[in-house]
């Protein structure tokens, strides 16, 4: 059997726009990249803004083309198959403005069920199920240009889910939900893959605890790479040998960036709160033993010890072992 | 098969968003009706001025009627299909496995409910206020002239949609600033014979000038027309099949230069 | 107060930009000249094919060429509103930015009269140097004063239709283009006002516009039509400057009419195309 999607060397290189008196820039922004998702999965692509996932989507959803290397969706050539692959795909994109003012959201679904062959029956069935499920059938009359955020993308989303895909994309599909509508996501799209097993979802996400609860594997892409792809699990488990501490300390007094200079650990994640006066740290480490040392460092900077308990290594440590440094690291980085 | 049934199916559901849209918004109906209506009895009044003969004031009609058709094409169609990227529609339209050739025959569609308004409306305002006097005899054929000009008109507008999808702003610009200058070529307000031969048969290549020239001849019984009407037909019918096949070839190749620049989906450019 | 023209002298050169920054000069200028000159011609050709009268040329050729100025200045606002709500969705911010949003608007306005200023020149200039036409008298003080007081009154207008423009749906574009046309029709640009029929001619001395272009036309010692010949000139200009009193009272009130129900409605923000 084909795997749902397949990538071999899948490079996408944008030009960059030219500014007086320099060269053209180049910026790749997929470099090289190998993927494989068996059909029935929920593959998760996870990684920092500006990493390439939106853009390897469009590559597989046939809106771009790529520099060069192959992509395929269920066995189908993007590139040269795009109208087949058209057929077997659907693509919603979170946070984009979506659809027309004045229609409602029901009608706006019917409208795009009609670009996939869909008798009207059929389409408005579907529509009304969704609409019910996932707690929108209420709103079905309310016009486009009044919904919420919320209510907005979920419309969105139904539209995705409406037409049966075989292979589904959803690009940052919680991007700015409130926590209940984000989680009301999540049970709809474990739902609608629970329907029919032979459904594949290729789902990016910045959220680690997003991929860890929903994907059943994960891939790890930054800056265009793939660093790592296993199961949540696995990728733990590969990394268990770590023992993380979190830590919260006061008395830093503006050196808690040298945090970030104590040798033998990882900084995760470091989050100060000056007008506080507390500094809320979370380090990995090889093992119990580098302890001392740190605490010893710690107190070299002035810091007092509030709080420190030791945790459960997530996804998110995972992900500073692997790409060296935090999402939020990077994303400062980006702007 | 199936799949004209479902490309008839995504242009129907294209036409149904106007349609219904505009139903719900009333306020097009006094700016796309009375007010063109407005303007077209503006050079019936400049001939009037000019003391010029009562078969200008037909013609003068006959041309308002069908810029409606000539705008509804250019930004219906032409020109909305590149707003729908701004809007965040036109990734859902470009990934569905359908012709962009229907989600394009669906706008103009839709769009022919006001337009046909509009067209009544002038035409009434012709035939009550001004003095229109139609060739009955030659009714038939003009309708069989306007069904063509439409479809070549049609043809025109597809290409001008990929010229917006590559160019945008730039080709939105352009499309503004050609305003006049295709009121001026198409003869909407004079026989484009008054243009001069070379001029009219370069402005021929825009298929209003040679279809609402025909349309006088026959509907309207004007013998100042350009060509005869046999060959105005004829003209229009080879550029209905050439416009069609070179629209199909520009939208393909727009789009695939589209995806390969990366500007398919890049919005406000 | 300060702040205002601050604001305006910078949605000056943002409207101004947005029309020609987008391409070089070389491109620009006989692109914007594009559309008056072909509009200019259609009157010409017209008056071939027609085999108008001779007197007829000369007023209806500079009435078309000052009248570039309306449709420009009187959809610029409107313009504005509509595509930076819709297109950009900038409009929001503008809004909520201290400072009113009127001088942002009006700045755009100055930059659209601008810009068809060029046109309006271009088409006199070549009226003259090309087409023969002669100018019997020049009156400059009175060219000015009516070009202003008539800029100011188009501004105002300009902004009653902005502000119905928050109100009304994705029409920007038939509403600037054919809000033009009607004064096109009611202001004797084109032909003498005495050309309507009698019922209609008491909405042309209703427009604004009638006045100002007889005045220019007065200026440059023109005659179009005797339907205006009673009135004395200093009476024609006490007519313009009082309608541009009460253009600007009217203009502020429908402004904050369509503002106060647009927020009501919450249209500052809407996006209605389809
Ligand atoms: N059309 C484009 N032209 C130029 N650069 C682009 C374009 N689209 C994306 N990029 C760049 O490619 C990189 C990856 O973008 P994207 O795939 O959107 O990242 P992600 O979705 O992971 O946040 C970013 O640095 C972005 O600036
Ligand atoms: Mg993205």
């Amino acid at each position: 059997m084909d795997p749902a999607i397949r990538t071999q060397d899948l490079t996408r290189i944008y030009r960059k726009a030219r500014s007086r008196g320099e060269p053209q820039g180049e910026f790749r922004a997929l470099d090289g990249v190998n993927l494989e998702v068996r059909p029935g999965e929920l593959f998760g692509l996870l990684g920092p803004n500006g990493a390439g996932k939106s853009t390897l989507i469009k590559i597989l959803s046939t809106l771009l083309f790529p520099t060069s290397g192959l992509a395929q969706v269920c066995g189908l050539d993007v590139v040269k198959q795009c109208e087949q692959v058209r057929e077997r795909i659907n693509m919603v994109s979170g946070g984009e403005p979506s659809g027309y003012g004045l229609l409602t959201i029901r009608e706006q679904l019917w409208v795009f069920s009609q670009l996939y062959g869909l008798t009207t029956k059929t389409a408005l069935e579907r529509i009304d199920r969704a609409l019910e499920q996932y707690g929108l059938a209420n709103d079905a009359g309310t016009k486009i240009n009044r919904l919420s955020t919320g209510m907005r993308q979920k419309m969105n989303l139904i539209r995705g889910f409406m037409t049966n895909p075989t292979v589904l994309f959803l690009d940052e599909p919680t991007l700015g939900l409130d926590v209940h509508i984000a989680r009301q996501t999540r049970d709809y799209i474990r739902s609608w893959m629970a329907e029919d097993r032979s459904r594949t979802i290729l789902l990016t996400t910045h959220y680690m605890a997003e991929a860890e609860d929903l994907c059943d594997r994960v891939a790890i892409i930054h800056a265009g790479k793939i660093r790592a792809c296993d199961t949540p699990a696995n990728l733990i488990a590969a990394f268990r040998r770590e023992t993380v501490f979190e830590l919260t300390l006061a008395g830093l007094d503006g050196r808690a960036a040298e945090l970030r200079n104590l040798a033998g650990v990882t900084v995760v994640r470091l989050d100060s709160d000056p007008a506080a006066g507390r500094t809320t740290v979370r380090l990995s480490m090889p093992d119990d033993a580098a302890l001392p040392a740190v605490l010893g460092g710690i107190a070299g900077l002035g810091g007092r010890i509030l709080n420190l308990s030791k945790n459960e290594v997530t996804l998110e440590d995972v992900f500073v072992g692997i790409a060296g440094r935090s999402f939020a690291d990077a994303e400062k980085q980006e702007e | 098969m199936s799949s004209l049934r479902n490309n008839l199916r995504a242009a129907g559901a294209r036409a149904w968003i106007r349609v219904v849209a505009a139903n719900r918004e009333l306020s097009w109906v006094w700016f796309e009706t009375f007010l063109p209506a407005l303007t077209t009895a503006c050079y019936v009044f400049i001939y009037r001025a000019m003391g010029a003969a009562p078969e200008f004031e037909s013609y003068v009609i006959l041309g308002g009627i069908m810029i409606g058709f000539w705008l509804n094409v250019l930004w219906g169609m032409a020109a909305q299909f590149f707003w729908e990227k701004d809007m965040g529609n036109l990734d859902i339209y470009m990934m569905a496995p359908i012709s962009r050739m229907a989600i394009l025959l669906g706008m103009a569609l839709g769009g022919m409910t006001g337009t046909a308004m509009r067209s009544v409306v002038i035409l009434l305002l012709g035939i009550f206020a001004f003095r229109v006097r139609f060739e009955v005899a030659g009714l038939a054929t003009a309708f069989g002239i306007f069904l063509l000009t439409m479809a070549s008109l049609y043809g025109l507008g597809m290409m001008l949609s990929s010229l917006f999808l590559l160019f945008g702003r730039g080709a939105q610009r352009w499309a503004e600033a050609a305003q006049e200058p295709i009121y001026l070529l198409a003869g909407f307000y004079f026989p484009v014979r008054n243009l001069g031969f070379g001029v009219a048969a370069a402005a021929s290549l825009f298929p209003l000038a040679l279809g609402i020239d025909a349309m006088r001849q026959t509907a309207l019984g004007s013998r100042a027309g350009f060509l005869p009407v046999g060959v105005e037909a004829a003209a229009l019918a080879a550029l209905t099949v050439l416009f069609g096949l070179l629209a199909r070839t520009m939208l393909r190749t727009m789009e695939n230069r589209a995806k390969t620049e990366g500007k398919l989906t890049l919005k406000w450019q | 107060m300060k702040r205002a023209l601050r604001n305006a002298a910078t949605s000056f050169v943002l409207c101004w930009k947005k029309e020609t920054n987008w391409a070089g000069a070389w491109v620009y200028l006989p692109f914007a000249l594009l559309r008056p000159v072909a509009g200019a011609l259609l009157i010409f050709v017209m008056v071939r094919a027609a085999s108008a009268p001779p007197d007829y040329f000369a007023p209806a050729w500079l009435g078309n060429a000052f009248f570039q100025l309306v449709p420009a200045v009187l959809g610029g606002l409107a313009w504005a509103v509509i595509e930076d709500r819709e297109r950009y969705q900038m409009f929001k911010y503008i809004y909520l930015a201290p400072g009113n949003v009127v001088p942002y608007l009006m700045g755009h306005g100055l930059a659209r009269a601008a810009h068809a200023l060029i046109g309006v020149a271009a088409l006199a200039a070549a009226g003259v140097a090309l087409l023969g036409i002669r100018t019997p008298e020049f009156h400059p003080a009175l060219l000015a004063v009516t070009l202003a007081l008539g800029l100011a009154c188009l501004l105002a207008l300009s902004l009653a239709l902005a502000g119905l423009a928050l109100l009304v749906a994705r029409h920007g574009h038939f509403m600037t283009e054919s809000i033009g046309g009607v004064f096109f029709l009611f202001s004797g640009a084109v032909f003498p006002v005495d050309v309507l029929p009698a019922w209609i001619r008491p909405l042309a001395f209703a427009s604004p516009v009638t006045w100002w272009l007889e005045l220019l036309r007065r200026s440059l010692g023109l005659h179009f039509g005797s339907a205006l010949d009673g009135v004395s000139t200093p009476a024609a200009l006490a007519i313009l400057a009082g309608f541009t009193v009460f253009c600007a009272f009217l203009g502020r009130a429908a402004w904050f009419a369509g503002e106060r129900k647009a927020r009501w409605k919450g249209l500052l923000d809407a996006t209605t195309a389809y």
